[in-house]
């Protein structure tokens, strides 16, 4: 999609063609859906929080400026979105902000299981990264969603420091932790790094494709 | 390096963000020690599994509630505008203004949500549409109700623009002159009409000009100040005491009309005068909505409007993305 184009739809949606708003709502509804996903860690509130973004969104679309790109926006919603929903569910985000603050030496490890998803969910497509996924589920939400922010979606530090109004040194030292905590969990599940190895040992070799073959992706 | 040092580094190694000469040695190290080379190894495969991790299908039936949402939101903005003037191209953004009308209350609410990027959005002509609002009872009930609790919470935010034009074009005002004094009387200080030392009933009487030149139904102003609860420490400046009096005034001539036909041209009238669109809302209650041209141009008028050293404790602000909201509240004694 072409900026020219995504420029075009935004301008209709803020005119209020509904045509172009159902466009829109195809062209986001999986990245958003995803975000909410891996902040919330269960499909009932990444349903509900994904809607709540688009309602957000068919709103405030009017009021969408073009400073940040499109997406940018969208993103910043979404986690808007979903940390109201936890904050509302439990202070748990803000309690657990303000215990990392309390400490001297930086932020303190915390980790607070989170919901996982049903077990259906679990195994039915490919069960590694699905198992990765529910160890990252585990990991508190401050964490979780810092880490895939960075590792999966490759934002930099600085973006992820202005969606989160976080310092880029609080970024940064809550990424490491993610990243320790998650390894933690990946060592203790016992077999799990080693399948993660053989992965990206067949794919650095070349065989029989890559990972996104092996993933069907 | 040893090992400890090492460790502390793996990260900023991971990011690149070593100086060469750290990671010179981070390597060398690393070359030698199993351990550290596993740890560092272990990391990488981690970021390559986090970042390769698949994206989840949106499942059919969110994306269907999604739609669903979004249609009964678009009904329920379904705001049926009274007037509403073309837009000047020249305007970067736009602020809105809100009043909602309360039987013995007013409250005022301020969204100013700049707009810069749609000019041409802000070109059309707003035709509007009895039939949703035939029922002048029910407005009226839903402003008392609202009053009754006190005050509202939600800050509405404008589709006037979405509003499809079903219905005739909006009869011509006949009393522009006196809607232009209320107009200003709004909007500037000091005011051109402004009674000395106004009482509330004063006030009633002395804006009536609109009122009075069109066929307003009998019931008197009194029927809708039904006792409400006081707000919540809601102590108005005396400074402020004659703009809230005088909108409130505004306010009641249009609630003295119980034929919701002339309620809308009333409104109309109004509004064209304050070069906004006035509209009712799905809720039934009535809410003008004031472009301004800028953010910082709507609070200073609003500012002006208020005497100014009390404005801030009836503004709250509140930001959802890149838009910022600012609400102003205000309950008349």
């Amino acid at each position: 999609v072409s900026e020219k184009d995504e420029a075009l739809l935004i301008s209709r949606c803020k005119e209020g063609d509904d045509e172009a708003f159902s466009l829109l709502i195809e062209r986001y509804q999986q990245k958003v859906y995803n975000t909410a996903f891996r902040m919330m860690g269960n499909y009932h509130d990444a349903s509900d929080c994904t809607q709540e973004v688009f309602l957000r969104i068919f709103r405030s679309i009017r009021s969408f400026r073009g400073e940040s790109s499109f997406s940018t926006w969208v993103y910043h919603i979404t986690v808007n979105v979903c940390k109201d929903e936890l904050r509302s569910r439990s202070r748990h985000i803000d309690e657990s902000i303000d215990e990392m603050l309390q400490t001297s030496d930086g932020e303190r490890h915390k980790e607070i299981a989170a919901d996982c998803p049903e077990p259906s969910e679990i195994y039915e497509t490919t069960e590694l990264m699905d198992r990765l996924q529910v160890l990252i589920n585990e990991l508190d939400p401050n964490y979780r969603l810092i880490l895939l922010m960075r590792e999966h979606d490759e934002l930099s530090y600085q973006e992820i420091a202005d969606t989160l109004g976080l310092s880029i040194g609080t970024v940064k030292s809550r990424i490491n932790r993610a990243r320790i905590a998650l390894r933690k969990k990946i060592i203790a599940d016992g077999k799990l790094f080693a399948e993660i190895e053989r992965l990206y040992d067949i794919e650095n070799k070349g065989k029989d494709g890559g990972i996104g073959e092996l993933l069907g992706i | 390096v040893n090992c400890l040092e090492f460790k502390e580094k793996i990260f900023a190694y991971l990011d690149n963000e070593l100086e060469a000469d750290a990671a010179r040695q981070f390597r060398a190290h690393m070359a030698g020690c199993t351990s550290c080379r596993e740890e560092v190894r272990q990391y990488e495969l981690l970021q390559n599994a986090v970042h390769d991790m698949p994206e989840r299908e949106c499942p059919e039936e969110l994306s269907q509630k999604i739609r669903a949402a979004i249609e009964a939101e678009r009904n329920k903005q379904k705001v049926i505008p009274l007037y509403k003037k073309p837009w000047m191209r020249t305007i970067a953004a736009a602020a809105a203004f809100v009043i909602f009308v309360g039987a013995g209350s007013v409250i005022f609410e301020n969204i100013f949500a700049a707009n810069s990027a749609a000019p041409e959005s802000q070109k059309s002509n707003i035709t509007s549409d009895y039939d949703i609002m035939a029922d002048s009872d029910l407005v009226e009930q839903e402003v008392v109700s609202s009053s009754a609790t006190g005050l509202f919470s939600t800050a509405y935010s404008y589709t006037a623009d979405e509003v499809t034009s079903a219905a005739p074009e909006i009869a011509e005002p006949e009393n522009k002159k006196d809607n232009a004094a209320v107009n200003e009387s709004l909007m500037s200080s000091p005011p051109q009409e402004k009674p000395d030392a106004p009482t509330s009933d004063e006030q009633k009487n002395s804006l009536p000009a609109n009122a009075a030149d069109t066929p307003v139904s009998p019931q008197s102003p009194s029927e809708l100040d039904v006792p409400m609860p006081q707000a919540p420490a809601q102590t108005v400046p005396a400074s402020t005491k004659e703009e809230l009096e005088r909108a409130k005034a505004v306010a009641n001539v249009r609630l003295q009309v119980s034929d919701t036909k002339q309620a809308c041209q009333e409104l109309a009238e109004i509004a064209k005068n304050l070069e906004c669109a006035a509209e009712i809302n799905a809720d039934g209650l009535f809410c003008i909505e004031l472009e301004l041209l800028d953010y910082d141009a709507a609070y200073k008028a609003i500012c002006e409007m208020k005497s100014l050293e009390e404005i801030e404790k009836f503004i709250s602000r509140d930001k959802i993305g890149e838009m910022e909201y600012t609400v102003l509240r205000i309950w008349c004694e």
